[in-house]
């Protein structure tokens, strides 16, 4: 005889019944009524702490039980037992070895699957869309940071065509180069995800002669070779869907500075495999892959006499530094030669 | 002569029974939720995203049979092969939305188009698949609002919000929750909406002053800021020292913060009883007393615990939240709930509620 409050499905009434097991069927006594159902037919929902359990019936009536060993007894004799997902979620052991897990899994989706998946991505890529974002990026950069270049014709002609009589040993693509004046954005050179290369005046401006430039422009090409632009977009989109999984629940916020640390190393790693291209395509044309560190160094003396204390604050930034420090990387261009 | 049929003698009213002021209860615990929580997201990951389907419905089950109203709880009957049937459409949908204009100009313009018709209809549809699969004491909920009124509500509603700079909108959106709520049943027995535009334009208009005491807030700190900097004379020792700019900037951040952090609350909590002190069912209505200042306690210390526990916290902190939201809604019953009867039975897919959910349309409440 157990307790239980009987629901028709009909109406909202509660009556309280009274469950016994006759053989194969379950008898539900009611104030002055019965009804009588095949136990295999009667289906249990899932234990919770502190809720009563539902007996559900064909007919749409139901029952509501309190947790006892006798309704225990009674789910038993029905030949119901727990399902396999119901006795993992009640078991810490089982739940903390799946937060294990799910911890190992994201360890090796973040060092090995995701810089592989998205390289894989990247390489498939339909050029059109990789064009479409960066003449997109670009008009956009060219009505804020971006002024036409200050250089004239023939300065700009020189350093191009220089460029584009150098050997390219690793990547026979065309190179397409924008010169603009950054302005405040100070001596810099970038890659959009189509293999663009935008040099900025100012670090024209910066080198001691060409072959410095050729540097800069020899490691943007490795980005452009690894397709680094595109990877990276991907990496980061996908690192910040899976952050908002996990904790865009508590608050959306939270999923974006950790995306930006996460995408750091990645980042350090595109800056290592550039200039490793660079080293070996300069060698290639007889120029001294210390060149690129020649520029490195003074790219560094430039920010450090713009922003006092910056190389400070961005050596303890560390996890969230883009690119490896200047020095790391001139030694790594060294172990090149 | 004739005899003229009388009208039977009215029977005499019956005697009002006092209202009785029955308080929602949530049962559930952040611990037992973790359980379900870490073992739904593991799956998931290890089906690539199938088992999300099914996630749902534990998670959904998990509050609904958590929440207890009158001794009985509510109970969530979705099927996951329909929910995942729903993501799928809604998936593809979403990529065809974010990839149409890079095609071209044409076929985004169509997308758009064809989206603007098919919205409205996947929102009811979602407003149905919730409730239909909704019940308590062993009876169903059910949403019959009308395919033209979602027009009106999502189409409209939308449009007339943007193209009035969202001077519409708190007029739009008590248009909304009236669809919602005034098209829901329990049973046979329907809800009410009875709450006005204007009362959704005070909860708007506060809002918007608080964002502008921010505002103030910050834009005082940019001029102090600013004024320090363009006159350096205007410090003892002729320039602005390192630590006041970075406390000013400190400042300036803290207070967007705290603005972010204060307004989602402040709409919720408003919004909540706004909405809940209208709704009623029958001859019974509800009473929702949610305090902004409690539900900000809550977010902040939430946001905490997920910052700390690198969001271990989130099903406490879920648990937490639906805790306080229920907890704060009680049902004054007129009489005895016994009395609902069940509606016709009706047969609705999942397709639109997870469309709603994937582009991020909120209806909750």
């Amino acid at each position: 005889m157990i307790p239980a409050t009987y629901y028709d499905g009909r109406s909202a009434t509660r009556r309280a019944a009274t469950l016994q097991v006759d053989g194969d069927a379950l008898r539900i006594v009611l104030e002055g009524s019965e009804r009588i159902v095949p136990l295999a037919q009667a289906q249990i929902s899932e234990r919770l702490r502190g809720a009563p359990r539902t007996l559900h019936f064909a007919d749409g009536a139901s029952c509501d039980v309190d947790e006892s060993p006798e309704l225990d007894a009674l789910l038993s004799q029905a030949g119901h037992s727990a399902g396999r997902v119901e006795r993992w979620q009640r078991s810490w052991t089982i739940t903390l070895a799946s937060l294990a897990a799910l911890a190992i899994l994201a360890t090796v989706g973040y060092r090995f699957g995701l810089p592989v998946l998205a390289s894989y991505a990247a390489d498939r890529m339909p050029s059109a869309i990789a064009q479409r974002i960066s003449s997109r990026a670009l008009a956009s950069l060219d009505q804020s940071f971006l002024k036409p270049s200050a250089l004239s014709p023939a300065h700009q002609k020189r350093i191009l065509d220089g460029f584009a009589k150098l050997k390219d040993p690793e990547d026979d693509s065309a190179v397409v180069i924008d010169l603009r004046d950054g302005g405040e954005l100070g001596p810099n050179a970038f890659t959009l995800p189509d293999g663009t290369i935008v040099l900025l005046d100012a670090l024209v401006k910066l080198a001691d002669d060409d072959e410095q430039i050729y540097a800069v422009l020899a490691h943007e090409r490795g980005h452009a070779h690894y397709r680094h632009g595109l990877r990276a977009m991907l990496q980061t989109s996908a690192i910040g869907v899976v952050l908002y999984l996990w904790v865009g629940d508590a608050n959306t916020l939270l999923a974006v500075v950790p995306t930006a640390a996460l995408q750091a190393r990645y980042s350090r790693a595109f800056e290592a495999d550039a200039d490793a291209y660079a080293a070996r395509m300069m060698r290639a044309n007889g120029i001294a892959p210390s060149r690129l560190a020649e520029m490195l160094e003074k790219l560094e003396a430039w920010l450090r006499a713009k922003h006092p204390g910056a190389t400070e604050a961005s050596a303890r930034a560390g996890f969230l530094r883009t690119h490896p420090t200047t020095p790391e990387r001139i030694e790594a261009l060294k172990q090149v030669q | 002569m004739e005899e003229v049929a009388l009208p039977p003698p009215l029977p005499p009213e019956p005697p009002t029974p006092p209202p009785v002021v029955e308080p929602m209860r949530f049962t559930g615990s952040g611990g037992e939720y973790f359980r379900i929580w870490i073992v739904n997201l593991l799956l998931t990951v290890l089906t690539l995203g199938i088992y999300s389907a099914w996630a749902k419905v534990r998670r959904l089950k998990y509050f609904d049979r958590h929440t207890e109203l009158a001794g009985a709880r509510f109970d969530y009957h979705g099927a996951p092969i329909a929910i995942l049937k729903g993501r799928v459409i809604a998936i593809a949908l979403l990529i065809a939305y974010q990839h149409a204009f890079d095609v071209s100009v044409t076929v985004g313009l169509i997308t758009v188009a064809l989206m603007a018709i098919v919205l409205p209809w996947l929102i009811r549809n979602s407003f149905r698949f919730r409730l239909h699969n909704t019940s308590y004491r062993g009876l169903r909920f059910a949403f019959k609002g009308g395919l033209s009124h979602a027009y009106y509500v999502f189409l409209v509603g939308a449009l007339g919000s943007v193209f009035t700079l969202y001077a519409a909108m708190p007029f739009f959106h008590q248009r909304l929750k009236a669809y919602q709520h005034g098209n829901a049943w329990y049973g046979a027995t329907r809800f009410s909406f009875t709450a006005t535009p204007g009362a959704f334009y005070r909860v708007y208009l506060v809002m918007m002053g608080l964002m502008m005491l921010f505002m103030f807030g910050m834009g005082v700190l940019i001029a102090v800021g600013v004024g320090l900097f363009a006159h350096p004379g205007a410090t003892a020792d002729g320039k602005p020292s390192k630590e006041l700019a970075l406390g000013i900037t400190l400042g300036i951040v803290a207070l967007y913060f705290a603005l972010i952090l204060c307004i989602a609350p402040y709409l919720t909590a408003r919004l909540q009883n706004l909405v809940w002190n209208h709704t009623g069912l029958g001859p019974h209505r509800f009473v929702s007393t949610l305090s902004a200042r409690r539900l900000f306690w809550i977010y902040l210390t939430n946001l905490l615990g997920a910052i700390v526990t690198l969001g271990l916290y989130a099903p406490w902190a879920s648990v937490r939240l639906a805790r306080y939201r229920v907890e704060s809604v009680s049902l004054v019953a007129l009489g005895s709930l016994d009395d609902v009867v069940a509606g016709a039975p009706e047969d609705v897919g999942a397709t639109g509620q997870e469309a709603a959910e994937f582009f991020d349309i909120d209806i909750a409440l």
